[in-house]
């Protein structure tokens, strides 16, 4: 961490850092580009916890894979390239899907991806930001792979979609386990119904896709022959707070994961802009899953941070900030298109949300109340919203909210 | 009859569990159990408006006919998807709806099986149904048309005179909040129940209500809406119990379904189905354990706690194959509604007797969600939220009750709306909303 930013970033948050990366489509670019920030300014984070779509970018930035263009595994080059994984507008607005992400339901799929990375190497594109003429020839080769490649989709089969193992290419596995900081990714055990997390020590290809694994998209899925069968962590916590819980005894855990840190900082999920008339039945489909996933999230994130403003004082638990995101208004109704635009759109937002937070902590002028006033999420709270009507199942917090001086870490409130 | 202790019932939002509710209803309707508050989401709406205005029928007869919306069962075993409530997209959907009624089946009554009559009557329905134009294309909001159904069903004008408050919720595109919709001044229309089962994708966002001036001082404008299924926020329907009608002594519930959606998938529709209601069960599973406990805790502290009416569960006893619920076949509606029935049975007897409050306490005590169900293998998934990332609200819940229900000196109160937050869903984008 750079020295100056480490030392405010210790001051007014607290010298342990976790950063929680939720779940949701659009999460995956905010928070490459969030993470891309923070790892350019040197702003450092001991543990990520992510859910479904958070995995991706949380993982790049502990552990990418060395690759063409990236031969350092540098975390920064990984996460600008995340927004390859888009597509070109050109081809998007004429086929709205994303066949790059997601593959045929059938053995199929694995074979002719692998031929359209073939015919790219005659056609080589940087991973990052190449000129847009190339990323079209990509993008169309790729379709046509995807378009020829047959299915055997029926009304039996137990998903829509296939796994091609494309997270290897970009995670180095070993990389992760030797990492000295945490990572914790959450999953549904569907046996004993409840959460899990995979670590950065049981997290495998196989888990990583079992933590990924939405009903319709993918079915439930085994990590070993006779485990558990897992579904998507997102479905039930893809605020990932609980993440690092595990899902040990609380006191123990508290002490023991998110208890050994000082402060979370949970990347916003991105309502308001996400609710909104849907302009085609692909937009409406993605609309329907992220409907209850983002009011799911936002429930946790808020009561956590009523939580942290209550037993907090003084610390015994990690505080809760967020970071969010500003979007252009005309952008509000493109949030959960995957066209190559919209990947830059919300990962620009995010890299310029984490930008500003950095900035915010090296201001001369910058204070705890005023870091705290604008980034501690309890103080962020807002009485007539979608929160505060789910807040005030516990009474009137608003009461006790705004302008609450807190306290330097380790310090007695006032 | 009213019951001596002010009561109300809360009928949750999921599509398949319609005639489990109705069987609940059904029940409480031998009884003559009149609510004090009945709140609802998405189709529980339906079930409830039944209850307080059905149209044209008794409340009996409308809940008991419910089954009948539901599929023949040869027919259902080969085309799996209800076309006679689920519509098809475009602007035809309510002529055909129209010309379906017109056109001549047999009187069924709704607890005669008639598998040849039920067939020959659904066959007219699919046919139909697919002779009815579509219009569905990729710029298309919805994959279905909402039909009049509704108001063939309801008499909104005897639901808005009845002394029992009815709530229904929706949410609202405009201000992103979930509104509490009461019959109480003709809130709730066929527009609002229409928005209210408008789950994305299923059905395009439904406009309620128009522009203009309400007389009053000062006037007031009455906005249009755009509304969405409010199940996805809320699927408890207990938000206009926390919010409204906490002077309710207790508040009834059907015990939420986590554990029938949390499994592997028969097929491909299944999974589908199983792909939209597994965060809207998880969501429901969480908000139920959060008020349970709160409302537990909250009565044995007093204030500041928050005062919260008591939470009684009826567990559902489903046959070991749980994967039918969600099968819209009309042997399916009979079982789920006599499933109903049977748990709703024992407090409706209760509740007959107009118990004082000793009596219904001691009666209820085994129904109390967070000292029975909650504790149950079945909610093990909010049971470790609770104990788990709350743990420490729950742990010390006085303290917590007392901090944030107590204004400190000198704060000021930040009522304030967002400030990054748009007045218009559709702005910047060029299209109307339909």
């Amino acid at each position: 961490m750079s020295a100056t930013l480490s030392a405010r970033a210790s001051t007014f948050l607290g010298p342990r850092l976790g950063v929680i990366v939720s779940g949701g489509a659009p999460t995956l670019h905010l928070a490459a580009g969030a993470l891309c920030a923070f790892q350019e300014k040197g702003l450092r984070f001991e543990a990520v916890a992510a859910s479904g779509a958070g995995a991706l970018p949380g993982l790049l930035y502990l552990a990418p894979a060395p690759r063409p263009g990236n031969l350092t595994a540098d975390p920064a080059v990984a996460l600008r390239g995340v927004v390859n994984m888009n597509i070109h507008d050109a081809i998007y607005d004429l086929i709205p899907n994303n066949f790059k992400v997601f593959f045929k339901y059938g053995p199929f799929s694995d074979p002719f991806y692998r031929l359209s990375q073939f015919i790219k190497r005659v056609v080589p594109v940087p991973d990052s930001y190449g000129p847009d003429h190339q990323r079209l020839v990509h993008d169309w080769i790729d379709f046509v792979t995807a378009a020829i490649a047959p299915t055997t989709l029926t009304y039996h089969s137990p998903s829509v979609l296939t796994r091609v193992q494309v997270i290897n290419e970009l995670v180095d596995w070993d990389a992760l386990r030797a990492s000295p900081r945490d990572f914790f990714l959450n999953t549904f055990n569907i046996e004993t119904q409840s959460l899990q997390a995979f670590t950065k020590l049981t997290l495998t290809t196989d888990a990583f896709y079992a933590a990924l694994a939405m009903p319709w998209l993918y079915p439930p899925t085994r990590v070993s022959t006779d485990g558990p069968r897992y579904t998507e962590g997102a479905s039930h916590d893809p605020s990932a707070i609980e993440t690092m819980l595990e899902d040990g005894k609380p006191t123990d855990a508290f002490a023991k994961t998110i208890g050994g840190l000082d402060a979370l900082l949970v990347l916003d999920t991105i309502p308001p802009d996400l609710w909104t008339d849907p302009q085609s039945i692909y937009e409406a489909l993605q609309l329907a899953i992220m409907d209850p996933i983002v009011t799911l999230a936002e429930n946790v994130a808020a009561l956590y941070s009523l939580q942290d403003m209550v037993f907090n004082e003084p610390p015994s638990i990690p505080k809760l900030y967020r970071l969010p995101f500003q979007f252009p208004r005309w952008e509000g109704g493109k949030l959960l298109a995957w066209s190559y635009s919209t990947a830059r759109t919300l990962w620009d937002a995010g890299y310029d949300a984490a930008k500003k937070f950095c900035a915010d902590l090296l201001s001369p002028s910058a204070s705890q109340n005023q870091i705290d006033a604008k980034y501690r999420y309890f103080r962020t709270l807002v009485r007539d919203s979608r929160e505060g009507d789910f807040l005030s199942m516990f009474g009137d917090p608003f009461k006790g909210l705004a302008n609450i001086v807190v306290p330097p870490p380790g310090q007695p409130s006032p | 009859m009213a019951n001596t202790l002010p009561i109300g019932i809360v009928l949750s939002g999921t599509a398949p569990a319609m005639t489990l509710m109705s069987g609940v209803m059904l029940a409480f309707a031998e009884y003559n159990i009149e609510f004090e508050v009945i709140s609802t989401a998405a189709v529980g709406g339906l079930v409830g408006m039944l209850y307080l205005g059905a149209k044209g029928k008794t409340r009996e007869e409308a809940l008991r006919a419910l089954p009948n919306l539901f599929v023949s069962d040869w027919l259902y075993r080969f085309i799996p998807v209800n076309f006679k409530v689920f519509h098809k997209y475009g602007p035809y959907a309510t002529a055909f709806y129209q010309l379906r009624k017109s056109l001549p089946k047999f009187d069924i009554a709704p607890d005669d099986p008639s598998p040849l009559r039920r067939f020959a009557n659904d066959w007219v329905d699919l046919w139909a149904t697919m002779l009815t134009p579509p219009s569905l294309g990729t710029t298309s909001n919805g994959l279905m048309s909402h039909v009049p159904l509704i108001d063939d069903l309801v008499d909104f004008k005897l639901l808005a005179g009845h002394q029992t408050r009815f709530y229904l919720n929706a949410f609202s595109l405009y201000d992103r909040r979930l509104k509490l919709y009461d019959n109480r001044d003709n809130m709730v229309t066929a527009d609002v129940y229409n928005g209210a089962q408008a789950m994305f994708m299923l059905f395009p966002p439904v406009k309620a209500g128009s522009d203009q001036l309400v007389t009053g001082v000062p006037p007031v404008k009455a906005g249009s809406d755009l509304l969405v299924t409010g199940a996805s926020h809320d699927p408890t329907a207990l938000q206009a119990i926390w919010m409204k009608e906490r002077d309710l002594w207790g508040v009834l519930a059907l015990e939420p379904f986590g554990k029938h959606f949390w499994r592997a998938p028969t097929d491909i529709y299944d999974a589908f189905q199983l792909m939209l209601m597994t965060p809207i069960a998880s969501l429901q599973e969480i908000m139920f354990g959060l008020y349970g406990e709160t409302e537990q805790l909250s009565s044995s502290l007093g204030p500041p706690a928050p005062v919260l009416p008591r939470l009684y569960m009826m567990q559902v006893l489903l046959n070991p194959d749980s994967t039918r619920m969600l099968n819209w076949s009309y042997e399916n509606a009979v079982a789920l509604q006599k499933i109903g029935y049977r748990m709703a049975l024992p407090i409706a007897q209760v509740l007959d007797g107009r118990p004082d409050r000793a009596t219904l306490e001691s009666a209820l005590a085994s129904y109390r969600y967070a000292s029975s169900l909650l504790e149950t293998p079945s909610h093990s998934r909010p049971r470790q939220v609770l104990r788990g990332i709350f743990d420490p609200v729950f742990s010390d819940f006085e303290r917590f009750a007392t901090r944030i229900n107590t204004e400190p000196q000198g704060r000021r109160i930040n009522t304030e709306t967002r400030p990054d937050r748009p007045s218009d869903p559709d702005q910047g984008r060029g299209r109307a909303s339909q």
